[in-house]
């Protein structure tokens, strides 16, 4: 279970300050696979970075009851002058898992090879976008986190990837933001709408996908309507004299 | 979670980051090195000066210049060490998993320290006995531990208050390094504050540091008098430097952000 205690996150500065979430209250259950959906994209990655506590709320307070993974595709924390394998090792025993377990697990799935024994600074970013998520998924947990721009979470790269993070679907819990509403129609079984600074559950996902489409996105701001004009009389102009 | 529970996880965590640190030490092990050699060769070329220029085989305190110079010295290049560098991979929260703190950092840097300073101590204090006095081996343990265990509190008050600073403007990474070799000036490593005038001393007595740095050598000194020396001053202001280090560090948690 997961507590959000009056949880308010402002991000932005100045005039394009505003509120992710405004004194959320909410319980996540741990068991379900929860669809995290909205009319700001930007906004469920902010939710899921909050709920992973890589960024933390302007005010209030998160209560974890559970293990909760670090997102899925996570790349801070790993050491780039040492080894994949001691980073791997690192993070297995950061999380009180069984070091060997795991390491022989990834070294297996993660199709690195002799890459496995070189500096992790080796690899190539969407290489260790992989190894970051076949580690989350490797390590047992109660909750996982993914958020789908880091890792698209539909197109696993293989077939063991696949296999394992639909095994931990089957018996951990998981929040995903997700903009492929086919995945996540796949995968969860409870949705949760976040609109307009507040958050509400829903027990039924079809129900929580007909509620996403109905809050509009946020009303534009007199400069932010006048900045949309600009661009759209510039890329008219353009198109005018690619046609001359 | 129960409580025990708890803290085994976190002592695992702690774990964790400090075998990583080893592993990446032992990557380049030539920096640690080079760290760690720097009080030593300054003793080496102060005792040299002294007998070059002075032509005295004998120190301020009696015994040999190397072991006078060695006992300011150590003390005052272990708090050094212990305060400086504490950031590093934990600049912003999003390099770093999220299971790991700040804090956790700080502590497995404060360790560290300590464990590499054991071992220069031993070292180095244990060379000078060999090859040039017997005095080298601290007559009372308690004080020279004590005034140790005071630095390392000084040097976790004083570090916190760098890496929090020094996240809010780039000047301070060249202010504090300033005002902590400054420190080795006013902390009686080259003289001795007995021999000061009392308007003088009275000025120096507000040094925390120069405290400590008696309190070290009245450990391989038994007769010195250390006149100057106000334990319960050192102990309060050790004290006060750990609580102040840990508030500050909990209240600017949430400025930490990106």
């Amino acid at each position: 279970m997961i507590i959000l205690e009056e949880v308010t996150k402002v991000v932005g500065a100045g005039g394009k300050k505003r509120d992710v979430l405004r004194a959320v209250r909410a319980k996540l259950p741990s068991s379900r696979r929860i669809a995290v959906l909205g009319p700001v994209p930007e906004d469920t990655k902010i939710f899921i970075d909050l709920l992973a506590g890589i960024i933390l709320p302007t005010a209030g307070r998160i209560v974890r009851n559970a293990r909760v993974s670090f997102p899925a595709g996570h790349l801070g924390g790993f050491t780039p002058e040492l080894s994949v394998r001691l980073n791997v090792a690192h993070v297995a025993r950061l999380y009180g898992a069984d070091v060997e377990k795991v390491v022989d697990f990834v070294a297996q799935v993660s199709d690195l090879g002799k890459d496995f024994d070189k500096p992790y600074s080796g690899l190539s970013n969407s290489r260790k976008r992989d190894l970051s998520d076949i580690l989350a998924f490797s390590i047992p947990f109660d909750v996982y986190l993914l958020r789908d721009d880091v890792v698209r979470a539909g197109k696993r790269y293989n077939r063991e990837a696949r296999a394992l993070f639909e095994a931990r679907a089957k018996t951990s819990g998981m929040i995903i933001a997700s903009e492929d509403p086919g995945f996540a129609r796949e995968f969860c079984n409870m949705g949760l709408v976040l609109a307009d600074g507040q958050v509400r559950l829903f027990k039924n996902l079809e129900r929580a996908f007909a509620f996403a489409e109905q809050t509009a996105p946020p009303a534009r701001t007199r400069e932010e309507r006048r900045a949309a004009r600009k661009i759209k009389r510039k890329r008219r102009a353009r198109k005018a004299r690619e046609e001359e | 979670m129960a409580p025990a529970q708890a803290l085994r996880r976190y002592f695992g965590i702690l774990g964790a980051l400090l075998r990583r640190e080893e592993e990446s030490r032992r990557q380049s092990p030539f920096d640690s090195i080079v760290n760690l050699l720097e009080p030593v060769f300054l003793i080496l070329l102060l005792s040299f000066l002294f007998y070059a220029l002075q032509r005295r085989q004998v120190s301020p305190l009696g015994g040999p210049p190397i072991l006078y110079y060695a006992t300011g010295f150590f003390p005052i290049y272990f708090f050094i060490y212990v305060s400086r560098r504490m950031r590093g991979s934990i600049d912003t929260p999003g390099r770093r998993f999220p299971i790991e703190q700040r804090l956790d950092h700080v502590i497995v840097h404060v360790i560290l320290r300590i464990i590499d300073y054991s071992f220069l101590g031993i070292l180095l204090f244990g060379g000078i006995y060999l090859f040039s006095s017997d005095q080298a081996i601290p007559q009372d343990i308690t004080k020279v531990v004590a005034s140790l265990v005071a630095i390392v509190g000084l040097g976790f008050g004083w570090g916190v208050l760098n890496l929090v600073l020094s996240r809010r403007s780039r000047i301070w990474n060249f202010i504090f390094p300033t005002i902590s070799r400054i420190l080795v000036l006013f902390s009686g490593v080259f003289f001795v504050p007995d021999f000061l005038t009392p308007d003088t001393r009275y000025v120096l007595g507000f040094n925390p540091l120069m405290h400590a740095v008696q309190l070290f050598r009245l450990g391989f000194y038994p007769q010195y008098t250390a006149i100057l020396l106000d334990v319960r001053y050192l102990a309060y202001f050790a004290i006060c430097a750990v609580l102040l280090g840990l508030m500050i560090e909990r209240v600017t948690r949430r400025f930490e952000g990106r």
